[in-house]
């Protein structure tokens, strides 16, 4: 077992004007699995029956989809972050960047919401110090409504320039003495993330989903998109 | 496993306001973090080093345990108070630290000495975290920064310090 907080994937992203980049880490790739789950008693009425005129591709009711550890999971911020503008514990919302499939089924429909918590915070200070952010992400919504819990660390630093301004203040300095201490003025730069920024959280721990609350397969004549496989930083599961 | 169960439980409630949709503008962000953060101002303080060594406190398993230190000659003289959630908890002067413990969960910090410095941040319980009061100069006295370090570095600062104590003046 690995612990959180060793498993949470930590990606810097480098902070240019307002420009977000992002990177992730290698991973390890493994074989996503359909999973075979124990069958519900056979009284009661809330195990649904399988349909006689359902299309193959669909498993049976009375198995259970698993969305496997790791499972990468492409977001997008619905909004900017900026780092003067939240405070720690606040929640940011995610939009699903593309859908996630266990097999033929989608499991995470494209802009389905996920969340993240805004876990540090510090607006761009004086003296040309940046602004510092960071973000866990939480938890996605699956396409038969509940919650996946998913793991990520956004760690976000705004540009400072303090060598820039002690340069300034030393020249400064050099030609008119009473205007140097004003470049203590000049302010760093927030850490932000722009809207629209793409990144990639992955699934924690396996999620075994009922497939009589997914949406129906898709139809055979549509293509089949590339499906989603588990990933695992440096083998560590 | 199901979906349902796996979800990890809500961090406690923060402070901050539940509208998520419209960003607050900094200036408004700024007000709000010093109220949540600062200490009274008309409250003031008296602060000094226990020059024998002491022994570092245990972490505890279910708290966080924040160092904050201060470890530079700069600015010997000039006071860097600490307040935590509204409350001052210390007062540092050059080459001193101190220690509090907190609840996991979101907290809000202010270091003040000519200005503030705010930071906002969520605490996990075992774990520990170390804040330093940078000081800088200022247009009448010094100016304090606070900063987060990561262990190596705090652990290195921390080194360096040692325990201050402060109290509170009385008022006449």
């Amino acid at each position: 077992m690995v612990r959180p907080e060793i498993a949470m994937i930590v990606l810097a992203a480098a902070i240019g004007g307002n420009e977000g980049a992002v990177r992730a880490l290698p991973a390890q790739v493994a074989p996503l699995q359909q999973q075979e789950a124990p069958k519900p008693p056979l009284s009661g009425s809330s195990a649904p029956a399988p349909s006689q005129d359902a299309p193959v591709a669909t498993p049976p009711a009375t198995s259970r989809l698993v969305l496997k550890d790791g499972t990468p999971v492409q977001l997008k911020f619905a909004r900017a972050v900026v780092s003067s503008q939240v405070i720690a514990g606040e929640k940011v919302d995610l939009q699903v960047a593309t859908e996630v499939r266990v097999g033929d089924r989608i499991v995470i429909p494209k802009d389905s919401l996920a969340q993240a918590m805004v876990t540090m915070a510090q607006a761009r200070r004086g003296m040309a110090r940046g602004g510092n952010l960071q973000m866990k992400i939480e938890t996605v919504r699956l396409a038969t409504g509940e919650m996946a819990p998913l793991r990520m660390i956004q760690d976000v630093k705004g540009g400072g320039h303090t060598a820039a301004m002690v340069g300034g203040m030393i020249a400064t300095g050099l030609v008119l003495l009473p205007a140097a201490p004003l470049l203590l003025m000049v302010p760093g730069k927030d850490a932000v993330v722009p809207k629209g920024t793409e990144i990639t959280a992955y699934v924690d721990g396996d999620v075994s989903l009922d497939p009589a609350k997914l949406p129906s397969a898709p139809a055979a004549s549509q293509p089949a998109p590339k499906e989603a496989v588990p990933q695992h930083r440096n083998g560590s599961k | 496993m199901y979906a349902q169960e796996q979800a990890p439980t809500p961090p406690p409630a923060s402070q901050a306001p539940a509208d998520q949709e419209k960003p607050r503008a900094t200036k408004e962000t700024k007000k709000e973090l010093q109220d949540l953060a600062c200490g009274p101002s008309d409250v003031h303080h008296t602060v000094h080093t226990v020059d024998e060594a002491q022994t570092l406190p245990t972490q505890p398993a279910d708290k966080a345990l924040i160092y904050v230190i201060r470890p530079t000659h700069i600015g010997m003289a000039i006071q860097t108070k600490l307040a935590v959630d509204g409350k001052w908890v210390g007062v540092n002067k050059a080459n001193n630290y101190f220690y509090l413990t907190l609840e996991p969960g979101p907290h809000y910090f202010c270091s003040q000495a000519e200005n503030h410095s705010l930071l906002s941040l969520v605490v996990e319980a075992g774990k520990t975290y170390y804040l330093q009061q940078k000081i800088r100069a200022g247009w009448v006295k010094a100016q304090t920064d606070l900063q987060l370090l990561d262990d190596e570095e705090g652990k290195k600062g921390l080194a360096k310090c040692k325990l201050s104590v402060f109290e509170e003046k009385k008022k006449d």
